[in-house]
């Protein structure tokens, strides 16, 4: 997914955005929810589509998802290129 | 600090729409005029109020000040009317207490932006921990610990030495993940020598610009997690050790519960393989604790997508089933002739026996009602209870399958054994009254798998 498709949607904006300021942050749904202001359903469905495009991965448990940021090398440099020179509050 | 505390002070004063309100009605009273924050320049704590009339017009100068401490001052210039001592007087008021306002809101950003990072790292912890609490599995445990240690700590590989049980401690079981090279090994065996045996000897950690090793520690050392190559060609520091202790410290305790589970299922498997062999002496048995029925079972299962904690109860109910038989005389077991009613209905006692023989042992609970049932018939027409369809736990239906088609390959007193495929042919023609439709067709599939064809051939 390029930059402007992942940013595309607000959603998927402030999760990146969060995971870009906070890239050692393993969380789940509910952690996202607190630190990004989403509520759930828009945060789940966000989630799971930047999962489907390889920016986040899942670790998948019984009792839970912890959602971590592992964008390929060239996008994790786009993003946080793009939030440098955006530096816009999201 | 001081200057860019002062700086932002500032700014978010002249922002605040307050102060804009408030420059309105000054205007709306005296006229339009010019208005500027300017910072302090030298120390000057003194600085008064004044009050200046030009060619421009009216205007004044007050000092932004709070306690002791001075900001800079707020000049306005080119009122047409003189500015009053009253008006100055309600515009300190105001001042001041704008002022305070956005100190308050200075130190609430402060606390936010030192608490929000804190938070988020306790919750990276939390959910850490629950994710490697998990699983008992030491195979699935060792690989979700060294990916998300690479996740925390933002390192391109990460490896973990356990180290082998004994007093010699000369062999480590090494799992990696690469996530360059989109890697993975696990329970590799190498030699426990150099800097990984002075960390086992000494409790020390390892700290160089491209590589970190913490020991793992409960007790005594256990083993050893390593990172290699942090992501931004960034050299690994005191602070990544301090995180990875951190991470170790949670790793020890899954590892550990899953080690002593690992030992407590020894245990068990060991005991109920020790009592189903002594069911084996006796006559008539179909070596129920064999290879072949314990494969056949766990494949049939696997095959319905039954979860790790279910196949293993599967494999305890494999070994014990007949557990009951222990029970029946040995006359009626050996007998060659058609059984009498009375020697069949002491035959069909031998769920129950089973059940009484396994219920004191509390590991085995959940095997009870695999080994009560599983002599009922699909349709209803089996026994202790009659039960029907999916009333019958899906462990004993599955059972029923194996058990008969064993049954039919085994030399019997009374009979010969049937070859696989007349077996096949039997369950087939019973599927629907005597047993499971959907497990007659999971079976056969099964028994299609070459491996297990060879088995049959090997019997």
């Amino acid at each position: 997914m390029k930059i402007k498709e992942l940013i595309k949607s607000d959603a998927r904006k402030k999760v990146v955005h969060f995971f870009n300021a906070n890239p050692s942050s393993i969380d789940t749904l509910k952690g996202i929810t607190t630190w990004t202001g989403l509520d759930s359903a828009s945060a789940i469905k966000a989630l799971e589509e930047l999962v489907k495009a390889g920016i986040l991965i899942p670790h998948r448990v019984s009792s839970t998802v912890g959602y971590a940021y592992a964008p390929p090398k060239k996008i994790a440099r786009d993003i946080k290129k793009y939030f440098q020179a955006h530096s816009q509050k999201v | 600090m001081k200057d860019k505390y002062t700086e932002e002070f500032l700014r978010r004063l002249s922002a605040n729409i307050n102060l804009k309100k408030q420059e309105q009605v000054f205007e709306s009273m005296l006229g339009p005029a010019t208005w500027q924050i300017q910072p302090v320049k030298g120390e000057s704590k003194d600085k008064p109020v004044e009050r200046f009339s030009n060619e421009s017009g009216h205007g004044f100068s007050m000092p932004l000040k709070q306690g002791n401490q001075l900001y800079g001052a707020i000049i306005a210039l080119g009122f047409k009317y003189p500015v009053t001592d009253e008006l100055m007087r309600l515009f300190a008021v105001f001042t001041e207490t704008l002022m305070r306002e956005v100190q308050k809101e200075m130190e609430l950003t402060k606390l936010y932006d030192t608490i929000r990072p804190r938070a988020i790292a306790l919750s990276t912890i939390h959910t850490v921990h629950r994710l490697i609490s998990s699983t008992l599995d030491l195979d699935e445990l060792m690989p979700r610990i060294a990916r998300l240690c690479l996740q925390v700590m933002r390192a391109e590989v990460c490896d973990i030495f356990l180290i082998e049980p004994g007093k010699k401690k000369k062999f480590v079981f090494q799992t990696s993940v690469n996530v360059n090279k989109d890697s993975q090994k696990h329970k590799v065996k190498v030699k426990l020598n150099g800097i990984l045996a002075h960390i086992a000897k000494t409790g020390a950690s390892r700290l160089t610009p491209k590589r970190l090793l913490v020991p793992l520690i409960d007790e005594d050392v256990i083993g050893i997690i390593g990172i290699r190559n942090k992501m931004g060609d960034k050299p690994f520091n005191e602070f990544d050790k301090e995180i990875l202790t951190t991470f170790a410290e949670q790793a020890v305790i899954a590892i550990r519960n899953a080690q002593l589970y690992e030992e407590q299922e020894k245990l068990t498997i060991g005991s109920i393989k020790a009592l189903a062999a002594i069911l084996d002496t006796r006559p008539n048995s179909i070596q129920t604790h064999s290879a072949m029925f314990v494969k056949l079972v766990v494949e049939v299962a696997k095959e319905l997508n039954v979860t790790a904690q279910e196949l293993r109860v599967l494999k305890y109910a494999s070994l014990l089933h007949d557990a009951g038989k222990v029970m029946i005389p040995d006359e009626i077991l050996k007998k060659q002739k058609r059984l009498t009613g009375e020697e069949f209905r002491i035959i069909k006692k031998h769920p129950i026996k089973g059940v009484q023989i396994v219920k004191p042992i509390e590991v085995l609970k959940p095997v009870i009602p695999i080994i009560l049932y599983h002599h009922e018939r699909f349709d209803g027409t089996g026994y202790p209870k009659g039960l029907k369809g999916s009333q019958i736990p899906l462990g004993s239906r599955i059972m029923s399958v194996v058990d008969a088609f064993v049954a039919m390959v085994s030399k019997q007193p009374y009979r010969e054994c049937l070859n696989c495929d007349e077996s096949l042919f039997e369950i087939k023609k019973y599927s629907g009254t005597q047993f499971d439709p959907e497990i007659v067709d999971i079976f056969c599939r099964v028994i299609a798998k070459s491996n297990i064809k060879s088995l049959l051939k090997a019997k």
